[in-house]
């Protein structure tokens, strides 16, 4: 056995260029899988940092709305359910400016005191601070703040608060680490003063703005919220942010990554299947004369099965290594998307994603080598030792089978069943791939046909000789496979993000609109003062409710909007299935409902069906009357009338609020600033909302499209081994090419033909199988609620195409150099 | 026109083996007339394989001078002797070297797609070739699907296809079995008769080299007796 051993570790040294190739697959998989892994981890944490600048570790919150009998709460009832929490705090919010300093952000002020904002997430200062010094009119901005502002502890500054033009003196006591309520990202100044100070400012008479709660358990954040509710009728109770929000959010950036790495893992597969089938057939005449001395079939399959779990902890190795590196680089991009509050964003993985990816990275060769492995474990002994055997493939023809599972692939994600629509989408995408994968030597012999007749016209009969050699080619066809694979990961990748860009850009050509005001209390009475400002043409706000649960179903709706129907056309230009003027004014007359074309799928409605929607103040049930085209929150989203959305839902100020101004947006952005700034207003124009939008999916598609460019740098190490391999292979014929009278330079042209063509077949068929995952790919995003359109884009089609020629004539370069140099009687005597 | 088709003067050619120069031909002088069919045999080293690749261009010498048809093969470029062989050459392997994915009228028509030829207008040419060859019922199939026999008549109407001036052959019946040879030298002596295509062929097996009009020995890297 150790013989044996000692051999095959000297073969792996020897081929060194065939064991970096298998390692760097397994290398490339293993940190893609890892860093895939650790980015679901990494982005809930950068998710969950962002959110707990707003509401710190709460879980429910306690607040005033429209309906309320007050601006402000007391938590006293609240704290009858105290055994039931881990802590109750209360806030008082308000807003404001620096007095003299009309060049900064707005102020965004909370009253608390240092006990609750420390139960809410630890404040951590810079100077020695407690309840009993942080008292009167002190105050605690971020260091970052302070230093804007040119500010150091012990000194004063006033505030313009409210919108009262009187000037409040506050001293700043500390700076704070920017951390918590401090990271802010959202363009405003932090500001923390003692609870008693801000109730005083804002007149509450004791009362808060805002009471927070964390349950005890998780899992008695639902009934708390209904008990809070019974005890606050006529207050908004409502969960900050659930564990299935925080996970939704990390699958809609985690998904997209998670498709690639699957075409990443399907070309290594490929690599290693394909070089293993290589290994085992040099392999064989020395297995012959080991079994001929006494080895057993089994201590030889055993030691191939060695060879692949060494490649595995090779790769797993270096794996995790680039593994770490990519995810710190991944995170570092990812954490851009998030703004300030998400800076200093560490990449967060534990031993579950390392021990995960290392399993992945010993079964990944151990996988893929097993048919190559198991043919030859099955020669008889007295075969191998006489090398009587054949190890050409059966060539069975898979076609049928390819096209078996292409319909399948087609058929799967339609006749999914709810319950298990994910499997079946994935089982879809599975079928049509390797369907795709099946049928390529079909596709290949049919595509040369053709070629052949044109090649003949364009390059003479070495154009058609070169089509010719192209048919029923191992080397080649495993070649145009890797390159299919390949292109359809980057293809499909430069689809999807162009597809959102472009969604980005086309939700606000819908927008009628020139400015969205945010911040503050976006109120009716608001509302009257902003359209008296002569910059401003008119006004609309609406309302939003999110997460919205339907009975009988397990998926809720993301937003549900309750319009005004008589204005809301004005404002937002949707396409509705029929017209506007007609459908929108029905949601008046009756509890009405339009749904997006998404929703009518995911729940199969038909005009004049009932969809119960569980709203905060009532479940009710509204009528669909019409279907909206709308890429307003990906999709996944209904309109009702406001007057329902009172009643059942309950309103408090405007979610959304847009104005359309009189002359130019940047001058009604101008006045808006001036005359509301310091109350906590600020507005975009629809332009900077686009360009937000396209920024923030830049992030997320720079790292997508460094995936499947690996997926594709992978692609090409194996296609130019293949070629390698091939040209080797075919060393006889080219010598045969030459005794019969073939030149280099024909011989050269010939080569450089047909690599040409398997880039432009491979191409071609990675398309095809792209164009077809599209289909399904959709539905899957969709299932992870990520509500992506997605087209076929001729153009980016065609540049694939020439990257794919690209890449096989630079792959092709090396092998042809030599071929041209070979010893001729060398080649052609070899036996 | 030349009566001699090929003329080999003072031919050297050595190759590097590890550290060592090995001699393998040592001033071999050579004369084959045009329609002549000469027979090569000599011990396995001798040196007459690489003589035969020599006069087909597919090697160079170190020195002495190969005449094809009168035209010194030395002082031609690549483009230049893979015209010669397109064109006055044909070889005929012991190992058959067909091209695997090729059927067999491509593997056949080969020489005339490399020369530029339309083969729709070489049909006649391929069917009277597969005649002469009795391939004609299998000319659609692949090399795999043929037997050694067939493989190697395929190679003879590939190296015909052209009406070559020479056919030079290295162990044509090497990888046969006796039946199969003769069939495959009956073939090439009724080539050889028929069309006046030179051939030389290098051979081990004495009942081959009697089909040809000369045979001559080569031992050590020199020509040491003709008959």
């Amino acid at each position: 056995m150790n013989i044996i051993v000692l051999y095959l570790l000297r073969s792996i040294a020897e081929k060194r260029l065939r064991t970096s190739l298998i390692v760097l697959a397994v290398s490339l998989s293993t940190a893609l899988f890892f860093a895939t892994s650790g980015l679901g981890t990494t982005i809930e944490a950068s998710y969950t940092r962002v959110l707990e600048s707003e509401f710190g570790s709460s879980h429910i919150l306690v607040r005033a709305d429209r309906n309320s009998p007050s601006a402000y709460v007391s938590p006293r009832n609240a704290f009858t359910l105290a055994l039931r929490t881990e802590w109750i705090s209360q806030a008082v919010t308000g807003s404001g400016r620096v007095f003299g300093r009309p060049d900064t952000d707005t102020v965004q002020l909370r009253g608390m005191s240092l006990t609750d904002m420390n139960s809410m997430g630890p404040v951590v200062t810079d100077q020695p601070i407690g309840d009993d010094s942080f008292r009167g009119r002190s105050i605690i901005l971020s260091r970052h703040d302070a230093s804007i502002l040119g500010l150091e502890a012990g000194d004063w500054l006033q505030l313009e608060l409210g919108g009262s033009s009187r000037p409040v003196a506050v001293q700043l006591a500390a700076t704070a680490a920017a951390a918590g309520y401090f990271r802010d990202g959202s363009g405003t100044i932090p500001a923390l003063v003692p609870f008693d100070t801000a109730a005083s400012l804002f007149g509450t008479a004791g009362r808060a703005s805002v009471v927070y709660l964390r349950a005890r358990t998780e899992a008695d954040r639902y009934r708390l919220e209904n008990d809070l509710q019974e005890l606050y009728p006529r207050f908004r109770v409502q969960q900050t942010i659930t564990p299935e929000e925080r996970t939704e959010f990390a699958n809609t950036v985690v998904i997209p990554f998670r498709i690639m790495l699957f075409l990443v893992i399907a070309v290594s597969v490929f690599i290693i299947y394909s070089t293993f089938q290589v290994i085992t057939a040099e392999r064989l005449p020395t297995v012959g004369t080991f079994r001929s001395i006494g080895a057993t079939r089994r201590m030889v399959t055993r030691v191939l099965y060695g060879e692949a779990l060494a490649y595995g902890v090779l790769g797993a190795l270096f794996g995790l290594l680039l593994g770490v590196f990519i995810l710190n680089g991944m995170t570092a991009v990812a954490a851009r998307g998030f703004g300030r509050a998400a800076a200093g964003t560490r990449a967060a993985f534990g031993i579950a994603d390392v021990a995960s990816a290392s399993a992945m990275a010993i079964l990944l060769p151990l996988f893929s080598a097993a048919i190559p492995i198991t043919r030859v474990s099955r020669i008889p002994v007295k075969d191998v030792i006489l090398q009587l055997y054949s190890l050409a493939s059966h060539k069975r023809d898979r076609t049928v089978a390819g096209a078996g599972l292409l319909a399948l692939g087609a058929i799967l994600p339609t006749a999914a069943p709810p319950e298990s629509l994910l499997l079946w989408y994935f089982l879809g995408l599975v079928c049509t791939f390797f369907g795709g994968v099946f049928v390529i030597p079909f596709f290949t012999r049919s595509f040369v046909r053709l070629l052949q007749v044109a090649y003949h016209h364009a390059f003479g009969n070495i154009g058609r000789l070169a089509a010719m050699n192209l048919r029923d080619n191992a080397g080649i066809i495993n070649n145009i496979v890797l390159l299919c694979i390949g292109i359809a990961g980057v293809f499909l990748i430069t689809t999807i993000s162009d597809s959102v860009a472009e969604q980005a850009g086309n939700l606000y050509r819908t927008a009628q609109f020139d400015l969205e005001i945010y911040g503050g209390n976006r109120s009716v009475t608001f509302e009257r003062r902003l359209r008296r400002i002569p910059e401003v043409a008119d006004t609309y706000g609406h309302f939003v409710a999110s997460h919205v649960p339907v009975s009988g179903h397990a998926r809720r709706i993301r937003r549900i909007m309750g319009v005004y129907p008589d204005r809301f056309h004005r404002f937002w230009r949707f396409e509705y299935s029929e017209a506007a003027e007609t459908l929108l004014p029905r949601l008046d007359s009756d509890r009405n409902v339009i749904v997006s074309y998404s929703l009518r799928e995911r729940y199969g409605l038909s005009v004049g069906d009932l969809v119960e929607l569980e709203f905060n103040r009532r479940t009710a049930s509204y009528r669909v009357v019409g279907f909206v085209s709308t890429l307003w929150s990906n999709g996944d989203m209904a309109m009702v009338s406001e007057r329902f959305f009172r009643q059942d839902h309950g309103a408090g100020h405007y979610n959304a609020l847009y104005a359309t101004a009189t002359g130019n947006a940047e001058d009604a952005q101008a006045a808006i600033t001036d005359l509301f700034a310091r109350e906590g207003f600020w507005s975009r124009t629809v332009a900077q909302i686009a360009q937000r939008g396209r920024d923030s999916n830049q992030e997320l598609f720079f790292l997508l499209r460094g995936f499947s460019l690996m997926a594709m740098l992978l692609g090409t190490v194996g296609i130019v081994n293949n070629f390698i391999i091939s040209f080797l292979d075919r060393k006889r014929s080219f010598a045969l090419f030459r005794s019969s009278g073939m030149s280099r330079k024909q011989l050269r042209r010939m080569l450089f033909i047909e690599a040409a063509t398997v880039g432009i077949v491979g191409a071609s068929a990675g398309l095809m199988i792209a164009a077809l995952m599209l289909y399904t790919i959709p539905l899957l995003l969709e299932s992870f609620r990520v509500f992506i359109p997605l087209s076929f884009p001729p153009g980016t089609a065609l540049a694939m195409i020439a990257a794919g020629m690209l890449i096989t004539v630079f792959a092709s370069v090396g092998p042809t150099v030599r071929t041209g140099r070979m010893n001729i009687i060398e080649a052609l005597k070899y036996e | 026109m030349s009566s001699h088709i090929v003329q080999v003067h003072q031919l050297y050619k050595s190759y590097r083996s590890g550290d060592l120069d090995v001699s393998v031909l040592q001033g071999v002088d050579l004369t084959v007339e045009r329609g002549e069919f000469v027979s090569v045999m000599g011990q396995s080293g001798s040196g007459k394989s690489t003589l035969l690749y020599l006069i087909g261009g597919l090697d160079k010498p170190d020195s002495g001078d190969i005449f094809i048809a009168d035209r010194n093969l030395a002082s031609l470029s690549d483009e230049e002797m893979s015209s010669i062989r397109r064109t006055r050459l044909g070889f005929v392997f012991q190992f058959f070297n067909l091209v695997p994915n090729l059927t067999v009228e491509e593997n056949v028509l080969l020489p005339i797609l490399l020369d530029g030829g339309n083969p729709s207008a070489a049909r006649g040419r391929l069917t009277e070739i597969l005649e002469t060859v009795e391939l004609t019922h299998r000319r659609r199939h692949r090399p795999s699907e043929l037997s050694g026999g067939q493989q190697q008549r395929v190679a003879i109407a590939r190296a015909l296809i052209n009406r070559p001036e020479l056919l030079l052959a290295d162990e044509p019946t090497g990888n046969l079995d006796s039946l199969t040879s003769t069939e495959v030298m009956d073939l090439l002596g009724k080539i050889n008769r028929e069309t006046h295509t030179s051939i030389i062929m290098v051979t081990h097996s004495h009942e081959c080299a009697d089909y040809g009009s000369r045979r001559i020995v080569v031992r050590d890297g020199s020509i040491v007796d003709e008959t």
